[in-house]
């Protein structure tokens, strides 16, 4: 098999081979350029484009970097100071905008919000906080739907389905009223290892299954043991 | 139910027909209860929780019953400075009900909505989606007490005395006037039916991509894309079926140009998309119409059908879907996916809708300015049009001119017009700023009156707001911060959350309570939202605030008292008055 | 070099990170020759009796008697530093802030099962008002640096005292941040 066409792209001034049309987060991080990244994971067909940590410029303008595939001499800059700032930036957005209790959540260490604020060295919010008020849904079966930790990245809502095929979450109202809802006939079905699967999806503490949580001890959580920023 | 089964016999059951379906009930019911969603949601193969998605996101689309006579009050700047409290609090008084509420026997609901596109004769309000202008305290008695004695919306309006032009017509019947108070030389030339398609009918597709794209035509939706490019590329994608797409959802708060080309231009309008059609092989056309101009839906269609019995439209079915309430989807994207029946979020672009575009197909989406400029075009020659205005902006410009000016309305101007010669022609008064391109636009004092409007300079959409020396440029911001946080779709981080944000901290500084370095954060925070959003609405939002910041800094400095960065304002008296309160203190 | 003179204090907070101090070990004998310590909980000192370097606020503003603190705290210190999660974003207590007082009061003394069906909830003069909500420490004054943690670790707070008291720029290593 051939492998595919390479082409040269060039990141903060320096050049890069890399494989043509392929996702541009992906690409730089084949390069050992790690992009923060909250809606967007390795792997996924479409990207979602909702978050806008993984902001870069491209040819001069600012751009998500998931929702851009590579092209020939695709000029991008990366490690400016204003960049990281402006992807920060957006990260305390979110803290400002949900209620982030880090210390009470099932989901630290475990969260990838908080390994990328980390891995941006946020030591507060530069805005102030809302403490907008969130309901709290515990009526399904297997899953409680914890919305004063939803960044609203739609991976729930675009992503997941049941066994059958059917959505479970839906995003509903517009602005800074919408939020997700969980499909009461859908979430029935869902087996406890689905049901763990969207409580793994979800990037923060939003989604959780009834009963887990807590469950690896201080020191031992993902993003303990591995945090975003070492170099691998 | 036996009426939904009429509404979707008729309608049809597959998910782009979802917002006509929506609209049927909305309009018949007074809402849509999640009742009816999950008894929708069995018909039409979804889940009641794809139905909610939809409803929940267009403005008049409710859950909640909104009442047998649905009222809804233009909140735009220009109706608050045209005493629009005064006629908020005249329903408010005679409804015995607050706004955002419906009177307890279920006959009237009052609500606020975005500019409805009446700027030129304010304040406004929609009446069962029946836009009536010009209204004073008088009226607005006249006009409930008789709904009261239920005489009939279109009787009442009849009584009022029906608007000029074509607004007088069998199909249109409003009190609304066109106002059309300067007439250039290119738009207004008499219109002959049928001439545009016959001389392109003559030309090859190829030919007529030339000469739109000699004749500079750019997009008059706002983003000024090169028309003629735009069809190139759609013509060059190979596809089986190709749209053309009519964006009539006028909705920068302003604006109002569309409305009076939907009425009096709308053969002209026809004539461009059939040619647009022929340029890029399409065989379909829409017209998505925003729900406040839904009273024009009738005169569209009834163009429609002469034109299809004239033989002009044998093979290009164009129709009229109604938008529902929601700036965001004169994005073209967004409208998009409401033409789908689905919520007008925007998509990630690459690709873009001349690859794919509506139901993945091709799609050309142009403003309706746009299909009647590229109409005179092939009229009358390229040169005709590119004669005129400058370099980078070719033609002519039709501007909504609104606010504290002595004569509101239309006016065709070349690009490269000036702001103070505008201003002495609509006779503004006292004018001390100017918003220009409506709230996603660029705020300018008087002392930059001798800039331009053109692209390189001043671009505009078309909207044109005037303000005097007596309006709080703090008052207009807020408007306009408080339009972008109600008409954000909610689906990127800095939009959603970053608009919030601006909001409360232009409310700092209006009240008062900000120091210096808030002045530093409008612009770093407007950097970021504009920087970061995923479409044009988060990327022009903190506009207003940013060039009003940089052209008249010392309205912002005069407006902060305190200087010490140590001490912020806290009220403690008011953070515990809850707690005295609690203790009956 | 004359020592450099440091106040703490924890209004709407556990004493979490008071006690993370005392994690730093055996580098308090080392800082205890660098610093003196003015009015704070581990001197027991109550007003301050001098012009004060750096000051450190644990906790966020809950009441009347928090806001009182904090703005003293920022008239008699030069360098203010948010340390923790409650004095950053309110913290823990701030779970609080999407309830009324009322609900808040009425389930504290009345719902809970250790209530003593005393049914009053107390109020006297000499009793702190409680506020709306709770505010984070910078809603209020100009906070300085901020240290975040519930609690923040032991070398984070001498890290970054390491610094402020050789007058260097302030830098915290990555590893050091945390939220919980």
């Amino acid at each position: 098999m051939s492998s595919p066409k390479k082409i040269p792209i060039t990141v903060d001034g320096k050049k890069y081979d890399v494989p043509k049309n392929i996702n541009l987060v992906e690409a730089l991080s084949s390069q050992g350029i790690r992009v923060p990244t909250l809606c967007w994971y390795k792997g996924m067909d479409d990207c979602l484009g909702t978050c806008r940590v993984c902001t870069v410029n491209v040819n001069g303008r600012p751009s998500a970097a998931c929702t851009l595939n590579t092209t020939e001499e695709m000029k991008i800059e990366f490690d400016t100071s204003e960049l990281n700032d402006l992807r920060k930036s957006i990260i305390e957005l979110l803290f400002v905008e949900g209620n982030h209790y880090c210390p009470s959540c099932e989901k630290s260490g475990d969260c990838l919000l908080q390994a990328e604020a980390q891995a941006l060295e946020m030591t507060h919010s530069r805005f102030p906080y809302e403490f907008n008020h969130y309901e709290i849904d515990y009526s399904g079966e297997m899953i409680i739907l914890e919305r004063n930790r939803c960044v609203h990245c739609k991976r729930c809502t675009e992503l997941f389905t049941n066994d059958d095929g059917e959505k479970v979450f839906s995003f509903i109202g517009k602005g800074k009223d919408t939020q997700v809802v969980i499909n009461k006939e859908t979430e029935k079905s869902l087996s406890k290892h689905k049901a763990q699967e969207a409580m793994d999806l979800c990037p923060v503490g939003a989604i959780l299954v009834k009963g887990e949580g807590f469950k690896t001890p201080y020191g031992e959580r993902k993003f303990e043991k591995e945090p975003l920023w070492i170099k691998k | 139910m036996h009426k939904l089964d009429l509404i979707i016999q008729k309608e049809g059951n597959s998910q782009d027909r979802l917002i006509p379906i929506l609209w049927e009930i909305q309009k018949d019911i007074g809402c849509i209860s999640l009742d009816t969603q999950t008894d929708l949601s069995k018909k039409l193969n979804l889940s009641p929780a794809e139905i909610q998605e939809v409803v929940s996101f267009y403005h008049f689309f409710s859950e909640e019953y909104r009442g047998k006579h649905q009222i809804y009050i233009d909140s735009s700047i220009i109706a608050d400075f045209h005493d629009r409290n005064q006629i908020k609090t005249t329903f408010e008084n005679e409804l015995k009900i607050n706004t955002g509420s419906v009177t307890p026997c279920g006959t009237f609901g009052l609500f606020e909505t975005s500019c409805i596109g009446m700027s030129d004769q304010s304040p406004a309000v929609l009446i069962d989606f029946i836009p009536v202008p010009s209204l004073t305290v008088e009226k607005v008695k006249i006009i409930l007490n008789s709904l009261k004695n239920g005489i009939k919306l279109e009787e009442i309006i009849l009584s009022l005395g029906l608007g000029d032009g074509a607004n007088s017509s069998n199909y249109i019947q409003s009190n609304i006037n066109n106002n059309i108070v300067k007439k250039g030389h290119f738009l207004f030339k008499k219109w002959s039916k049928g001439e545009a398609i016959s001389i392109a009918s003559q030309m090859s597709p190829e030919n007529i991509i030339q000469v739109i794209s000699d004749s500079g035509l750019k997009g008059r939706g706002g983003a000024g894309f090169p028309t003629g490019l735009k069809w190139k590329l759609a013509k060059e994608v190979p596809s089986d079926k190709k749209y053309i797409v009519c964006n009539a959802d006028e909705g920068e708060p302003g604006t109002f140009k569309d409305r009076v080309l939907l009425t009096e231009f709308i053969g002209l309008l026809l004539e461009g998309m059939i040619i647009a059609s022929k340029a890029v092989g399409a065989s379909k056309g829409y017209i998505y119409l925003r729900g406040e101009y839904s009273y024009l839906k009738n005169h569209i269609e009834r163009q429609i059908l002469d034109f299809k019995e004239s033989g002009f439209i044998n093979s290009f079915p164009i129709e009229v879907f109604l938008g529902a309430g929601a700036y965001i989807c004169g994005e073209e994207s967004a409208l998009l996916e409401s033409l789908e029946g689905k919520r007008g979020e925007p998509r990630i672009k690459p690709p873009f809708p001349v690859e794919q575009g509506l139901f993945g197909c091709p799609t050309v989406v142009n403003n309706v300015e746009t299909f009647v400029l590229a109409a005179q075009i092939i009229r009358f020659g390229h040169e005709s049009f590119s004669s005129l205005g400058t370099e980078s902006s070719r033609g002519i410009r039709l501007l909504s001119i609104s606010g504290d000016v002595e004569k509101p309305g239309i006016y065709e101007y070349e690009w490269g017009v000036s702001i103070s010669e505008i201003l002495r022609d609509c006779k503004a008064i006292e004018p001390t700023f100017v918003q220009v391109g409506g709230p996603s636009g660029t705020m300018i004092s008087n002392k930059e009156f001798d800039r331009k409007i053109s692209h390189d300079d001043l671009p505009t959409g078309g909207s044109f707001m005037v303000f005097s020396k007596k309006r709080s440029l703090f008052d207009i911001l807020s408007n306009f911060m408080d339009f972008f946080v109600d008409e954000s779709c909610g689906n990127c981080t800095p939009c959603r959350a970053g608009n919030v944000i601006l909001r409360d901290l232009l409310t700092k500084v209006k009240t008062g309570k900000a120091r210096p370095s808030d002045l530093n954060k409008i612009k770093d925070w407007g950097n970021i939202v504009s920087k970061t959003s995923r479409c044009g609405l988060g990327m022009t939002s903190p506009n207003p605030l940013l060039t009003s910041l940089k052209s008249m800094p010392e309205y912002f400095e005069n407006a902060i008292t305190n200087k010490d960065e140590n001490f912020l304002d806290f009220d403690i008296e008011q953070a515990t008055a809850e707690y005295k309160e609690f203790h009956n203190e | 070099m004359d020592k450099k003179v440091i106040s703490t204090i924890s209004l709407a907070g556990c004493f979490g990170c008071h006690m993370s101090f005392l994690d730093i070990d055996l580098k308090l004998l080392e800082l205890i020759e660098l610093v003196e310590f003015n009015r704070s909980p581990l001197t027991d000192i109550k007003t301050f009796s001098k012009r004060i370097d750096i000051g450190i606020i644990e906790g966020g503003c809950s009441n009347d008697e928090n806001v009182k603190v904090l703005k003293d705290f920022r008239k008699n210190c030069d360098i203010l530093i948010s340390l923790g999660e409650c004095a950053i974003m309110g913290g823990l207590p701030a779970l609080r802030n999407h309830l009324t007082l009322k609900e808040c009061l009425e389930e504290a003394y009345f719902n809970v099962p250790t209530s003593n069906h005393n049914q009053t909830i107390p109020r006297h003069e000499d009793l702190p008002q409680l506020l709306d909500k709770v505010y984070p420490c910078h809603e209020l004054v100009k906070i300085d640096y901020f240290l975040p943690g519930c609690p923040p670790s032991g070398e984070i707070i001498w890290q970054a005292l390491a610094a402020l008291i050789k007058n260097d720029k302030l830098e915290i290593s990555k590893r050091l941040i945390k939220y919980d």
